[in-house]
C-alpha cells in the first residue's frame, strides 16, 4: 500500500485513523498530534519554561524532542529513584540524547533527596505493598519539588493514548471515582502538569522513536505491578484491533463527561493537607506520609 | 515458512504465506501491539512475505 500522502511505500497502518503511512509522513503526523493538542487546548505559552519529565522510555524522549524544536524554553528532568540494572540505562541514554540535542537536563534522584533508594524501600518494607505505590508517590512529589526550584511554568509528562486510555479503565473497573475525576492540572502549590502526547499511541510513539532512530530504554522497571494494566492493555488492543477506534473514542467520551465527574465527586473530598497544604481527601496527605516513614 | 525473530532471540516458524497481516495472525500476535522490521526497514500488515522472509519483531508496550 502506498502512503495516503505521498507516492512512497507505507511503513505503519494506524488503525485509529486509518491511515498508512511513509516514515516521513508517520513523524509529521506524530509532531501534528503534539502541536494541535499544546495549540487546541492552550497547553503551553511561547514564553513558558517548560520541563520535560525525561525518564528516557520512548514517550518522554519524543515529547521532548518534539517540544525542543517548537518551543524555546524546554528543559529536561530526570529522576534517578535507585532501581538497580533498570535506572542507570535510562540515564545514560537520557544524558547522551540532551547531549547531542542540546538540551539542558537536571537531574535528582531518591538518595540525594530522601536518602534511600527504592531498592532499599522495597527490602524494608514488610507490608508487601506495591512498590509503586511508594516509589510513584515519591516520584510525583520530587519531580513538583525540583519544577518549582526551576521555576518551570509547566511540567510535561508522556502519557501515552495507551495510558489514558489504560487509566480511564483501571479507574473505573476499580471504583476509584477519585482518582478517575481527579484529572485538574492545576492545585495549589503544584506546578502544572500537561499531557500533549495523550492523542499519540503507544504504536505510533514507537514507531516514531525507531524512525528518528532514538535510543530509548523499553525494558520495564522490575518492580512494575503489571498483572492488571497488562491485561486491560491487552483488552484494550484487542478491541482496536477489531473495532478500530476503540481507544480514540474511550478518551473522547471521557473528555466530555470528566468536567460533570470532576464536579460531582470533588466537590466534598478534597481537603488540604495539615502539613503541606496540598490537595488530598484525607488530613495528611499521602506524599507527606510517607515522607514521614522515611524520617 | 516465515521466520518471526524476538528481541530475546527467540524464533518462530509460522507456516503461511502471504501479507504480514495474515502472517502475525496466524501466529497469535496482536498486530495493534507490535511493529515488524524486515531487513532492518518497517513494514506494513499488507507486505507480502514469501517463505524463507525472516521479520523482526517489536513489542510496543513495555513499561516502567
Ligand atoms: S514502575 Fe513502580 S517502582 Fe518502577 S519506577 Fe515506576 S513507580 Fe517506581
Ligand atoms: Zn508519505
Ligand atoms: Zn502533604
Amino acid at each position: 500500500m502506498k502512503c495516503d500522502f505521498c507516492r512512497e511505500t507505507s511503513v505503519i497502518h494506524v488503525r485509529h485513523t486509518d491511515k498508512w503511512f511513509c516514515e516521513e509522513h508517520l513523524v509529521a503526523s506524530v509532531e501534528k498530534k503534539v502541536l494541535e493538542t499544546v495549540q487546541k487546548t492552550f497547553m503551553i505559552n511561547r514564553n513558558d519554561k517548560v520541563l520535560v519529565a525525561a525518564s528516557g522510555g520512548k514517550d518522554s524522549t519524543n515529547l521532548l524532542h518534539i517540544l525542543h524544536k517548537n518551543f524555546p524554553k524546554v528543559e529536561a528532568l530526570f529522576i534517578d529513584e535507585g532501581i538497580k540494572n533498570y535506572r542507570e540505562r535510562s540515564k545514560s541514554f537520557i544524558k547522551k540524547f540532551c547531549k547531542k540535542h542540546k538540551i539542558t537536563l537536571h537531574t535528582s534522584s531518591f538518595k540525594e533527596e530522601f536518602g534511600t533508594t527504592t531498592d532499599q524501600i522495597v527490602k524494608l518494607d514488610s507490608t508487601k505493598t506495591s512498590p509503586c505505590s511508594k516509589c510513584g508517590v515519591l516520584r510525583r512529589y520530587l519531580i513538583n519539588k525540583k519544577a518549582l526550584e526551576l521555576g518551570a511554568d509547566k511540567l510535561v509528562t508522556g502519557h501515552n493514548l495507551d495510558d489514558t486510555c489504560q487509566d480511564i479503565l483501571m479507574n473505573i473497573f476499580q471504583f476509584n471515582m477519585e482518582k478517575l475525576a481527579r484529572t485538574k492540572s492545576i492545585s495549589p502549590g503544584f506546578v502544572q502538569r500537561i499531557k500533549p502526547f495523550r492523542r499519540v499511541s503507544e504504536r505510533e510513539s514507537m514507531a516514531y522513536s525507531i524512525i528518528k532512530g532514538f535510543e530509548s530504554n523499553e525494558g520495564a522497571c522490575p518492580y512494575v505491578s503489571e498483572s492488571f494494566r497488562s491485561l486491560i492493555r491487552e483488552e484494550l488492543n484487542d478491541l482496536e484491533f477489531k473495532f478500530h477506534g476503540s481507544k480514540v473514542n474511550l478518551q473522547m467520551i471521557f473528555d466530555r463527561l470528566v468536567p460533570n465527574l470532576e464536579k460531582k465527586v470533588m466537590k466534598n473530598r478534597l481537603n488540604k493537607c495539615e502539613n503541606c497544604g496540598g490537595p488530598t481527601s484525607r488530613k495528611v496527605c499521602k506524599t507527606c506520609q510517607i515522607l514521614e516513614q522515611l524520617k | 515458512m516465515v521466520t518471526l525473530e524476538y528481541p530475546d532471540g527467540a524464533k518462530i516458524k509460522v507456516e503461511i504465506e502471504g501479507s504480514l497481516l495474515k502472517v502475525l495472525v496466524k501466529s497469535g500476535e496482536n498486530p495493534e501491539e507490535i511493529i515488524v522490521k524486515k531487513d532492518g526497514k518497517m513494514i506494513a500488515e499488507d507486505y507480502e512475505l514469501k517463505k524463507e522472509d525472516v521479520v523482526q519483531i517489536i513489542k510496543v508496550g513495555s513499561k516502567g
